[in-house]
């Protein structure tokens, strides 16, 4: 994803927390995981914006079952 | 947990959210692993079906108030428990995230060329997030209008086929032995297997005593028409059918009646886009659902949209693009999804049932 992309989205979810507050209201509880959420999602897009090939759990996944890739091969 | 939905609607959630992938994907990766028996591989591979939908079933009467992120905790203490659900949830983000991905790149290469892909995933995610905000009920009901007629309109290309259709391709049976036909079983069960989810929906239908009963009925009607889309693209494309990524879609051009009725592969676009709906919400609802549960939320409405940017993310980061789902599909894929809804959910009700009678 390209970096004009990313700031886009991010504006536009910015954008909507400010027009829709009813996130103010809820728990501190629930406030706090919806900004860990969040922060999680704002790192994750700065790697990407970095590094479109970012390496994720499809390579480790790969790497993992490498020995059984014969099995399921024609 | 309110009871909100039936078993029938259950049913059409789980035939619609395995059926939406499997028949555009499944004839090519199974024509490849195994030639002309590729037919038969629904047949075996329902027997995973069924075994999963009975340790779905188990589970949930194990857990305490139906709930499988309150079974994890009180089997494995509350850290481990939390742990495994975190691990679990992170695995389903996974799944679809590939499944959102190839949804997204099929749009865009055969139907928008020139629309970016994001744009094509952003309005699928918003959409699946309003319904999740509204519930399991609200899925249900869009499920009891939606599924009927995806599934007609998938019967009606297989039947305008017919008269294309050569069955001498699909003989000699058996003709390399049983290993090809083994390898694209396994192949299909990962598809089958994914039915474990329902797991997340049982404390929510009615009729308790018809949940298991609705879940086989689920199993035979996925794997029968598994087959018939086996059946349907092998006769008409033979072994040809393993170098085409969408067989189903390319056989749909084939349709041509009186110059009159072409152009049949908009209803596989159709198909396509609600079936993938269906299977990106239910995935989307028990991410939710899960991620709610396991940190204790009373009102978890406010996460869904960032579960929703997750999902959009991860889209990006886990599945780069179209070569690469096919790759960590055709190398990988199968046995990471059977670890995770099949193998999985096996040692977790045999450890769960070993330390009850320890304890009694």
């Amino acid at each position: 994803m390209s970096w004009h992309t990313l700031i886009t989205i991010w504006v536009l979810i910015g954008g909507y927390g400010i027009v829709n507050p009813s996130w103010k209201k809820h728990d501190k509880k629930e406030k706090k995981v919806l900004f860990s959420l969040l922060f999680i999602a704002f790192v994750l897009s700065l790697g990407l914006g970095l590094n479109p090939n970012l390496p994720g759990l499809t390579e480790w996944v790969n790497a993992l079952y490498r020995p059984l890739h014969g099995w399921l091969s024609p | 947990m309110k009871k909100k939905i039936s078993s029938f609607q259950m049913f059409l959630l789980m035939f619609q959210m395995i059926l939406s992938s499997s028949v555009l994907l499944m004839p090519s990766i199974t024509t490849m692993l195994s030639g002309k028996d590729m037919w038969m591989t629904p047949i075996f591979s329902m027997l995973v079906g069924y075994l999963t939908v009975w340790v779905a079933f188990k589970l949930y009467k194990l857990a305490p108030h139906g709930s499988f992120v309150k079974l994890l905790e009180s089997s494995f203490g509350k850290v481990i428990g939390k742990g495994m659900n975190i691990l679990f949830i992170i695995f389903q983000v996974h799944i679809i995230a590939i499944a959102t991905r190839d949804y997204g790149e099929f749009i865009v290469t055969n139907f928008y060329l020139k629309t970016p892909v994001y744009i094509i995933i952003i309005s699928m995610l918003i959409l699946c997030a309003w319904v999740v905000s509204g519930g399991i009920e609200v899925l249900a009901r869009t499920g009891q209008v939606f599924i009927p007629i995806i599934t007609i309109c998938t019967l009606f290309i297989f039947i305008f086929l017919i008269p294309e259709l050569d069955p001498s391709t699909i003989f000699p049976m058996f003709e390399k032995g049983a290993a090809p036909v083994f390898k694209g079983s396994v192949v299909v069960a990962g598809w089958f297997c994914q039915i474990f989810l329902v797991i997340y929906i049982l404390p929510y239908v009615k009729q308790e005593n018809t949940i298991q009963k609705w879940g086989y009925i689920c199993v035979t009607g996925i794997g029968l028409l598994m087959l018939i889309a086996n059946i349907t693209v092998f006769m008409l494309m033979s072994e040809s059918a393993s170098f085409y990524n969408y067989p189903v879609f390319t056989a749909a051009r084939y349709i041509a009646y009186a110059e009159f009725f072409e152009h049949v592969e908009a209803i596989v676009m159709m198909v396509w886009v609600l079936g993938e709906f269906f299977k990106i919400s239910f995935y989307y609802f028990t991410i939710y659902l899960s991620l709610s549960e396991t940190l204790e939320l009373q009102k978890p409405v406010v996460i869904i949209l960032p579960i929703g940017l997750l999902l959009l993310l991860s889209t990006f980061w886990l599945a780069k693009d179209f070569q690469m789902i096919g790759d960590f599909i055709s190398k990988s894929g199968t046995l990471y999804i059977l670890t995770g809804f099949f193998i999985f959910p096996l040692v977790i009700y045999a450890l769960t049932v070993i330390k009850q009678r320890l304890k009694a």
